[in-house]
């Protein structure tokens, strides 16, 4: 299955713009979230706006609370989801 | 072994023994130190004595000395937020009938020889006076003493005394106030950066091998987020602010095996509610029924009431205290099985990261957008911050185009017209709005 990486880059790169942060720069498997340049408030709408696209809020529906620390991390969180949805 | 809550701050640092320490910039503020210091501040002030004085200072060391020196030696104090507006804190110093602002540049109070009382070990009861985090409308002062203010607070050289507090609030904030107090009374050490930036903040509280640590649960998610708090050995982990929802405190257990997990109800304006320890989300529903401290109800309105002996006072606490003595905390609740849980505010106030927004506030300001007939504001879950702000509007026009353009709008007038907070993640359209038989909008 293709994974979300591309709408979720596309729908951070917005965000961004919309909750007036800057992004650090290139964003990577590695980069950590925090740092990357979106705040807490903007991740928020990042994921209230995934959820309107993909139709699921996977952290809502976590069971075993995880937060992701990176982006591959965050975009696996989506990935895994939408493979358990299929 | 627990002992004898001492009457004030300076008293609690003469204890015998007392352990407390603060670790300020790498340097060390043993409890012996810190009341020379404000033995030193009281000469300073001792004109002051038994008058009433605000406080305000941005610097963390000086605020702390300042409050043990005063506390005890000053009728009144008024601690003024440092991040306040200069408006706002002239109206509060004018409602607080307090002219003498201490801590700051203009505190040029002219040293004397002391003579007002400075050996009488003072013993004033000294009212403290807090001002609630205000969100569109100037902050409310909260009388309290320092026995309504450590209500919660754990008196005991055991333990406690090993544990390492680390500060992620400021000290002139109710929260921040809190884990200070807790600190100095148990006798623990308290490492202060609660004012540098997030990531800086995070690498101090792992240098330092802080133990225990008070947070927003929103702060707790970011903190976890970050990752560097992986690398603290936490020992007591506190929760307060926001409702602590099961995942949390799940992710909490499960990084954190052995540590004490503690969420705390509190009301800024009742004094500290009570805490809950199980680890579970809410409160056991048992404790309805049961002879406690803080005693619980629950009101026809769904509201969670309480009673306690040590009541902080003010106007709206009495406004919202009933004949039997029962304040209603405005958190509306519901019992799920065993547990009484917290649903939210009924205020209707949506808790962005522990960031208050009156939903009112932002359909106001979206209705002045052209094109938007009405609007209703409401709150989104939220994983992250607990909740964010959702806008369902009523556009003029229905066409699917203009929509497009309509929400940038939105956006771009509530950025330049709002705090971010406040901003909505999310604009959907609707046809209509609903409303209630009393012709309000439904939230």
């Amino acid at each position: 299955m293709k994974s979300l990486e591309p709408v979720i880059r596309e729908l951070l790169i917005e965000t961004a713009d919309a909750t007036d942060c800057e992004l650090t720069g290139e964003l990577n498997a590695d980069t950590v979230l925090l740092e990357c340049g979106l705040d807490s408030i903007g991740f928020a709408f990042l994921v209230a706006r995934l959820e309107e696209d993909f139709g699921f809020d996977p952290f809502v529906a976590l069971e075993n609370a995880e937060y992701p620390r990176t982006w591959s991390e965050f975009v696996s969180i989506y990935d895994n989801h939408a493979s358990r949805e299929v | 072994m627990p002992r004898e809550k001492s009457k004030n701050l300076f008293d609690a640092l003469s204890c015998e023994g007392s352990t407390f320490k603060l670790l300020f910039d790498g340097e060390e503020w043993s409890s012996d130190r810190l009341r020379q210091e404000a033995t030193a501040l009281r000469q300073h002030y001792s004109r002051y004595f038994n008058l009433p004085v605000a406080l305000s200072t941005q610097d963390r060391l000086s605020f702390v000395l300042h409050l043990v020196a005063l506390d005890g030696w000053v009728s009144r104090i008024l601690l003024l937020p440092s991040s306040i507006s200069k408006n706002d804190s002239s109206e509060i110093l004018q409602r607080a009938g307090i002219s003498d602002v201490l801590g700051g540049d203009e505190a040029s109070s002219t040293p004397d020889d002391g003579s007002a009382g400075a050996d009488s070990g003072a013993g004033i009861e000294t009212r403290w006076v807090i001002a609630t985090s205000g969100t569109t409308s100037v902050p409310k002062l909260i009388d309290h003493t320092l026995n309504t203010l450590t209500r919660s607070v754990s008196v005991s050289q055991g333990e406690l005394s090993d544990l390492v507090w680390g500060t992620l609030y400021e000290f002139d904030r109710f929260a921040g106030l809190q884990v200070f107090l807790q600190a100095l009374f148990s006798g623990a050490t308290l490492v202060e950066c609660s004012s540098r930036a997030f990531v800086e903040r995070c690498g101090e509280l792992v240098r330092e091998k802080v133990t225990a640590l008070s947070a927003t649960p929103s702060m707790w998610r970011k903190l976890i987020m970050q990752g560097d708090i992986k690398n603290c050995r936490l020992k007591q982990i506190t929760l307060g602010g926001e409702i602590a929802d099961g995942s949390i405190l799940s992710a909490l257990r499960s990084a954190y095996g052995d540590a004490r997990i503690v969420h705390i109800y509190a009301s800024t304006e009742a004094g500290v509610g009570f805490s809950v320890s199980d680890g579970l989300p809410g409160f056991p529903a048992t404790w309805l029924q049961e002879e406690r401290p803080v005693e619980l109800r629950i009101g026809g309105n769904g509201n969670l009431l309480i009673r306690t002996q040590l009541m902080a006072t003010c106007e709206a606490v009495e406004a919202s205290t009933d004949a039997e003595g029962f304040f209603d905390t405005g958190d509306i609740v519901r019992i799920e099985g065993d547990r009484v849980v917290f649903m939210g505010r009924s205020s209707g106030a949506i808790n962005v990261g522990g960031l208050k927004v009156l939903p009112e506030e932002v359909e106001c300001v979206i209705r002045e957008v052209p094109g938007v007939d009405d609007v209703v504001v409401t709150a989104k879950e939220s994983a992250l911050v607990g909740q964010i702000v959702s806008a369902t509007v009523v556009p003029s026009n229905q066409d699917r185009d203009s929509g497009v353009e309509l929400k940038k709008a939105i956006r771009q007038h509530c950025a330049s017209k709002l705090q971010k907070h406040k901003w909505p993640a999310l604009v959907t359209f609707s046809e209509h709005l609903e409303t209630s038989d009393a012709g309000k909008l439904r939230r």
